[in-house]
């Protein structure tokens, strides 16, 4: 009976060729898209489960509160891991990493910047599993000045030569220390969030940067982990942790401080910021379910309506069948097994297709993904369980429909394919391009959106800057010099230093009194007298800082006009304000100041973030970027004069730049990815959305040739017989317009939440 | 422009078959009777 089911089923493939390799070609598409979403999701859920102890270890993140305002950040004090251990004895052991994000490190002629130069405590690797291929984990890192580093690291220094017991140099704001290796690390694996290159011990910390920085709770970059016994309720630690806060970590200026758990796993997607190593993005994942499933949708609603259309070529088999005594319940298996086997034959396309498209896949989303069939079982499990399940679905209602046919009609050949399938056929192709449409409208909207906030006036002139990071104090005492240098060249049209690049990062706070008003906090950048000239701010009132009046160096204030509007002042020029930082409940004052100029609301952060109330001060020692404006005529003799320039001054860092463009489109990558990946899958949602219709009219046009001859006959011309059948889908298509329309539009309202600046939501859009 | 696009796409794919069907000769489609 089986095979009998089996040559059926080849047979009827076999015979209508276009619809089954429209079926199975449909099916497999779809099938492939959601293979490689699901797969990638599964990858990044993975991240961080390789650790042995990865139920029990979580990461201390810190709830500054400022008034009404509440911050999570995953900085923490230094001390603050040594302190929970002695007073939790449920804490088995904790540790830190401390991350500069900078450092230049040589061993002999070479030298790098490293980014990923980590010290951790020597706790590290019972806490984690990063195994080491050479020296002991027990006391790699317990001994100041050494170091472990990556497999990788090793061979860019060492090459082939043993690394243990080698002296790097660190290079620290031009200060040096050697640190000895003791031991290299296997590669940390790809779905690691942590991902440093070298571990050097924490006790090399104090002569490094001071005592203070160990001993104060300051927000420095500092990342706490805890490793839980077994069995102890992570829950009541945390309930805990509010009075032991209280207690033992100072508030600076904050209302309150205090801390909250947060378990390793949700690390990668919900980490506060600013994150260490790398953090997933669940928005993007959740937006690649919805395309995949989609895509599925639409392929699995074509396997039904093709089957169902064609029900009559069948109709006379199942009207046999049932004669001969089959009962309903086994129809439904011959043809719910008859879609299996599309699905599996789907499956073995959509296989070849994963493998063929991987490698772009991979690059798309950033992530090196690799599929080993035979070593990891997750994978094939998964699409065995996709093919069963594409099959049942879209196997059941044809098989529900074919088997209900009554056998006394259609033998007597009065079968009339059933008017309900052809009412559910055309919900389902509504269904189908209702999904098209809301995915079109999507990608229009994302791109529209993307090239608003690109094209958007920052309020200054981004084109041409070029940015360098300080990185060592030689080049902020020689400033002036090297700018003065600088400037001697035609090219060079303004230099200019400052704490923070504009349209980048996320600035500091300060605290503010002033005439009527107490206590404001504000965002204070720190600037030279060059600032508002090089990035071409164009001032609203008052006067830029000049270096002919003496007293701007220390006692000016630029202010934007948000801060205005909070002073509640309506000239504010010429008024004098106090600054000061709050700490250990002291007011540690910092400058007086008076508001010289007031400059627009030019952006500072990016534009998901709204404006914030700005103040701009002079003050060298917080200098961390130059910035320089360079002729855009004559791009790269400029950007080999800066070089030159460097080069003549011999600091320890090698010359490194960026433009300040390219810093700011980083910001938006995430969007950018959104972008291309909506229009990839509409595009592959339409397209198996339109083989599906294809397959329809060709059936439509099947069923009517008698019609059309006889209109043809009585003189019907070509264009109005194309009408006659266009007519029928046109108005389907039309109805899923109206569908559409609603959930896209709801759509695009959640998107645009995302950013403080929107474009708008155009009716030429729909 | 969704919904046009949409609609497009659509009135092509079924024109493809709609063209093939107006262009046949009814001496063939109708030859049976």
């Amino acid at each position: 009976m089986f095979k009998n089911y089996l040559k059926i089923a080849l047979r009827n493939l076999l015979r209508y060729k276009i619809y089954s390799f429209i079926n199975i070609f449909g099916l497999a598409i779809g099938m492939a898209c959601f293979l490689l979403i699901v797969f990638y999701i599964q990858f990044e859920r993975s991240y961080d489960d390789f650790h042995e102890n990865s139920k029990n270890i979580y990461k201390l993140v810190r709830v500054n509160t400022l008034g009404e305002q509440m911050e999570r950040r995953v900085n923490t004090g230094a001390p603050l891991a040594p302190l929970l251990t002695q007073n939790f004895p449920g804490i088995k052991q904790a540790v830190r990493f401390t991350c500069f994000q900078m450092g230049l490190i040589g061993y002999g002629d070479k030298r790098f910047i490293e980014r990923r130069f980590f010290f951790a405590d020597e706790t590290v690797f019972n806490v984690f599993t990063f195994p080491l291929l050479k020296g002991d984990s027990d006391t790699a890192l317990k001994e100041p000045f050494s170091v472990v580093l990556t497999e990788k690291t090793a061979q860019k220094y060492f090459g082939e030569e043993d690394p243990l017991n080698k002296i790097l140099v660190y290079n620290f704001y031009g200060n040096r220390f050697d640190f000895k290796v003791t031991g290299v690390a296997a590669s940390i694996p790809r779905n690691s969030h942590l991902d440093f290159d070298f571990l050097a011990s924490y006790r090399s910390l104090r002569p490094i940067v001071g005592e203070w920085f160990l001993t104060k709770h300051w927000d420095s970059p500092t990342h706490t982990y805890i490793l839980l016994s077994e069995g102890y309720d992570p829950g009541e630690l945390e309930s805990q942790l509010p009075d032991f806060t209280e207690k033992h970590v100072d508030k600076w200026s904050f209302t309150s401080i205090s801390h909250e758990l947060m378990p390793l796993k949700n690390l990668y997607f919900q980490s506060p910021g600013p994150a260490i190593g790398r953090r997933g993005n669940s928005q993007f994942l959740f937006v690649l379910s919805v395309i995949s499933v989609f895509i599925l949708l639409i392929a699995c609603i074509n396997f039904m309506n093709l089957s169902t259309s064609r029900s009559g070529s069948r109709a006379k088999e199942i009207g046999m069948r049932k004669v001969i005594g089959a009962q309903k319940p086994q129809l439904v298996r011959q043809f719910i097994g008859e879609s299996l086997i599309c699905s599996f034959i789907a499956l073995f396309l959509a296989a070849f297709l994963v493998e063929f498209f991987l490698p772009a896949f991979s690059s798309f989303v950033g992530e090196e993904l690799h599929i080993d069939y035979l070593t990891d079982f997750k994978y094939l499990i998964t699409m065995l369980l996709t093919a069963i399940l594409v099959g049942i679905v879209s196997g059941s209602y044809p098989a529900l429909f074919l088997s209900s046919f009554r056998p006394a009609p259609v033998l007597k050949g009065e079968f009339r394919g059933g008017g309900s399938a052809v009412l559910v056929r055309k919900a389902l192709v509504v269904g189908q391009f209702a999904i098209s449409i809301i995915l079109i409208a999507g990608s229009i909207l994302i791109i529209k959106q993307m090239n608003f906030v690109k094209n958007r006036d920052m309020g200054f002139s981004k084109n041409h800057l070029i940015t360098m990071p300080i990185r060592e104090r030689a080049v902020r005492s020689r400033y002036e010099l090297l700018k003065d240098r600088w400037l001697q060249s035609p090219d060079i049209l303004g230099v200019t230093a400052t704490s923070m690049l504009p349209g980048v990062g996320s600035p500091n706070g300060i605290n503010i009194s002033a005439r009527e008003v107490d206590d404001l906090q504000m965002t204070i950048i720190y600037v030279d007298h060059d600032y508002v000239k090089t990035l071409e701010v164009p001032l609203a009132r008052g006067r830029d800082f000049s270096k002919e009046i003496a007293t701007d160096a220390t006692e000016a204030l630029l202010i934007n006009e948000a801060a205005l509007e909070r002073f509640g002042w309506e000239q504010g020029l010429g008024e004098q304000v106090e600054m000061y930082f709050k700490r250990e409940g002291k007011i540690d004052p910092q400058y007086q100041a008076r508001i010289i100029g007031i400059l627009p609301n030019f952006n500072f952060r990016d534009l998901t973030v709204s404006m914030q109330s700005m103040l701009f001060k002079i003050d060298p020692t917080h200098f961390h970027h130059i910035l320089i404006r360079i002729n855009g005529n004559r791009v790269s003799e400029s950007i080999d004069y800066v070089k030159k320039v460097w080069q003549e001054f011999q600091f320890d860092y090698p010359f490194e730049f960026t433009f300040l463009e390219d810093e700011m489109d980083n910001v938006y990558r995430r969007f950018q990815n959104f972008s291309s990946i909506t229009r990839y899958g509409t595009f592959w949602a339409i397209l198996i959305a339109c083989l599906g219709l294809f397959g329809l009219a060709s059936f439509t046009v099947e069923k009517r040739t008698k019609e059309i001859g006889i209109r043809k006959v009585l003189g019907a011309s070509v264009p109005r017989i194309m009408r006659l059948i266009n007519m029928e889908f046109f108005f389907l298509v039309a109805l899923a317009n109206v569908i559409a329309w609603p959930v896209a539009y709801y759509a695009m309202v959640r998107y645009l939440r995302y950013f403080a600046y929107r474009t708008s939501i155009g009716i030429w859009i729909f | 422009m969704a919904g046009a696009l949409a609609l497009l796409v659509a009135v092509l794919t079924v024109s493809y078959q709609a063209v093939k069907a107006a262009l046949a000769d009814p001496v063939d489609s109708l030859k049976y009777e």
